[in-house]
């Protein structure tokens, strides 16, 4: 499986982030090594196993629902921007 | 006598009989901190007043004749991706800069009700991605046995200041063996508790499905109070077992007779240093002196492990950091004229290049077209892994494997390499992916550099596998025979 130099620019747009010119030089060569090494899972038959997403079941615990007093979540401190009560990000559209 | 050099154990006798106040160990342990934290940078933030202060009224308790909790006194530091409530939690990133967290994870609430004294908040990996502390948006921390090494990672912050004697006990974070390798690579105990035993809520989350919190300790004693402080059922993490806890600490027994030990071939072939493996074979050798049996066994999957955490691992990651956007904390880049590139040039100024790496390999491999390619075949490959692991503990008590196929690198020795970093993880990485409950224990030096001996257990096998550390500290008494040089350079 091939990895090339559209895919990395299509990814990095997918996750949101800004990558300089000169780290993607440096990361294409490393992400093409790290999924060609990924390829050796393929030696194992996996046909008849049943997917994991964790370990062992986990029995998914619910609270119960009462009202707890809420802690001060620091929202304007913590805030890159904040203006009544909301958070100032900038226009949409 | 009894000074921040000894035991949590022994301090804990000490401030009880009042033979020894707690103001002047925390007053002796700052003094020698200021002396080695140069040379080995442990620490992104300190707290010597609030230490000083709470000192005092310890004593006063004391003084009055209170009972107060085991580890009432004891000097404790916790890695920088666990929140303190009040103290800035900034995982080693500038994303997080200016973040103030609202409220202490349930582990931070559990010590402080213990009445430890927190020294501070020790350094990583930023999000806990590395296994070196090289990827530290602030600074590298040093090996405190040779300071041209790394101290492992992610939490090599809370290996070295235990290693160092900046902190008496230290609480990590491990994904693929964050707290066992730099234990390994520092001389020192460090434990990943079975999934779901310690509350990750109020751990900044790297991989969900793997990360567990748990202690670094000069002994196995030590590691066994944390691990009774820290663990047990919280209802604000949905992965919590709701098993009841056990008394880890008091209900410790040394083990090491009709012991039956597999140590899996696929981690002790070729892919081990020498000098490492005849450490090993020197412990495994002793147990065996000492009435265990020790043989090898194949655990085929175990091979593939590191391939299906690198996987598994950045598929989590990138979900999870997706909520760094600069919008409700932390950093924003103020340049931006729209909200997409807010997001854009906001992750871009403040994560690190492993993190961006990382959540590139992520979102690639849960992206259309190469989901089940990867990601869904990862999954299944975990299944054979818990399989295999499951199978061996019907025959064997105990796994045991060195913890690292090699002693502490050297400064930045893989740099230009990530995946030979990665591969340094393939004998601690197979337990994250199980589940499982595991302990590093020094067992040797090689190039005059420590070596860990890492024992898995059972799920719940907790007590189990603290019972056979001890049992081979008893043998061993690898606390008095392996201390670091920064350890011992205070008089």
């Amino acid at each position: 499986m091939t990895f090339s130099k559209s895919d990395l620019d299509h990814i990095i747009q997918l996750a949101h982030l800004d990558v300089s010119t000169a780290l993607k030089e440096k990361f294409l060569p490393q992400i093409q090594s790290i999924l060609t090494h990924m390829e050796s899972i393929n030696q194992f038959d996996l046909t008849h196993v049943a997917p994991a997403a964790t370990a062992f079941s986990v029995d998914m615990v619910l609270r119960d629902d009462v009202v707890v007093p809420q802690p001060d979540l620091l929202l304007a401190t913590n805030a890159p921007a904040w203006a009544d009560h909301s958070f100032v990000v900038p226009r949409i559209l | 006598m009894t000074t921040w050099r000894s035991s949590a154990v022994e301090l804990g006798k000490a401030f009880r009989n009042r033979s020894v106040k707690v103001a002047d160990v925390v007053t002796s342990l700052w003094l020698h901190h200021d002396q080695v934290e140069p040379s080995v940078k442990s620490y992104l933030t300190t707290f010597q007043s609030e230490t000083m202060a709470q000192a005092q009224v310890l004593d006063a308790q004391f003084d009055r004749g209170e009972t107060l909790p085991l580890l009432a006194g004891i000097p404790i530091a916790i890695k920088d991706n666990i929140h303190v409530q009040g103290v800035p939690t900034t995982c080693a990133s500038q994303i997080l800069k200016g973040f103030i967290p609202p409220f202490n994870a349930t582990v931070t609430d559990r010590l402080q009700a213990q009445q430890v004294i927190v020294t501070g908040k020790t350094n990583l990996d930023e999000f806990a991605m590395g296994s070196s502390t090289e990827n530290s948006s602030f600074h590298t921390s040093l090996n405190p046995w040779d300071t041209s090494r790394v101290p492992g990672g992610s939490s090599g912050g809370s290996a070295a200041a235990v290693a160092a004697g900046q902190a008496v006990v230290s609480l990590g974070s491990d994904t693929g063996g964050s707290i066992r390798q730099p234990a390994a690579f520092c001389g020192v105990v460090g434990m990943k508790p079975t999934y779901g035993r310690v509350s990750r809520y109020g751990l900044v989350a790297f991989a969900s499905s793997l990360d567990q919190i748990g202690p670094f300790s000069r002994t196995v004693e030590d590691a066994a109070l944390v691990l009774e402080a820290i663990s047990g059922f919280d209802a604000h993490d949905a992965t919590s077992s709701p098993r009841l806890s056990e008394s880890y600490y008091s209900s410790l027994k040394p083990t090491v007779a009709g012991l039956k030990i597999g140590v899996p071939k696929e981690l002790f072939g070729s892919e081990i240093d020498p000098g490492v493996k005849a450490q090993v074979v020197a412990a495994l050798d002793l147990l065996k002196a000492n009435g265990a049996t020790w043989e090898e066994i194949a655990m085929p999957s175990l091979k593939e492990a590191v391939t299906t955490y690198y996987i598994i691992a950045p598929a989590e990651a990138s979900a999870n950091l997706s909520r760094f956007d600069g919008v409700r904390y932390g950093y924003r880049d103020g340049g931006a004229d729209n909200l997409r590139d807010m997001f854009r040039q906001s992750r871009g100024g403040g994560f690190g290049p492993e993190v961006k790496r990382r959540i590139i390999i992520g979102t690639y491999v849960l992206s259309s077209g190469y989901y089940d390619a990867y990601y869904t075949k990862a999954q299944k490959l975990r299944s054979l892994i818990v399989r295999d692991f499951a199978h061996a503990f019907q025959k064997y008590d105990v796994i045991m494997t060195p913890t690292t196929p090699s002693v502490a690198f050297k400064l930045g020795e893989h740099e230009a390499n990530p995946l030979a970093m990665y591969l340094a993880d393939i004998a601690t990485i197979p337990v994250n992916m199980a589940g499982l409950p595991a302990i590093s224990v020094p067992c040797g030096l090689d190039q005059g550099l420590p070596v860990g001996l890492q024992i898995i257990g059972p799920a719940f096998g907790d007590q189990q596998i603290l019972n056979v550390a001890a049992g081979f500290q008893e043998l061993s008494q690898f606390p008095t025979r392996f201390q670091s040089p920064l350890m011992r350079s205070t008089q």
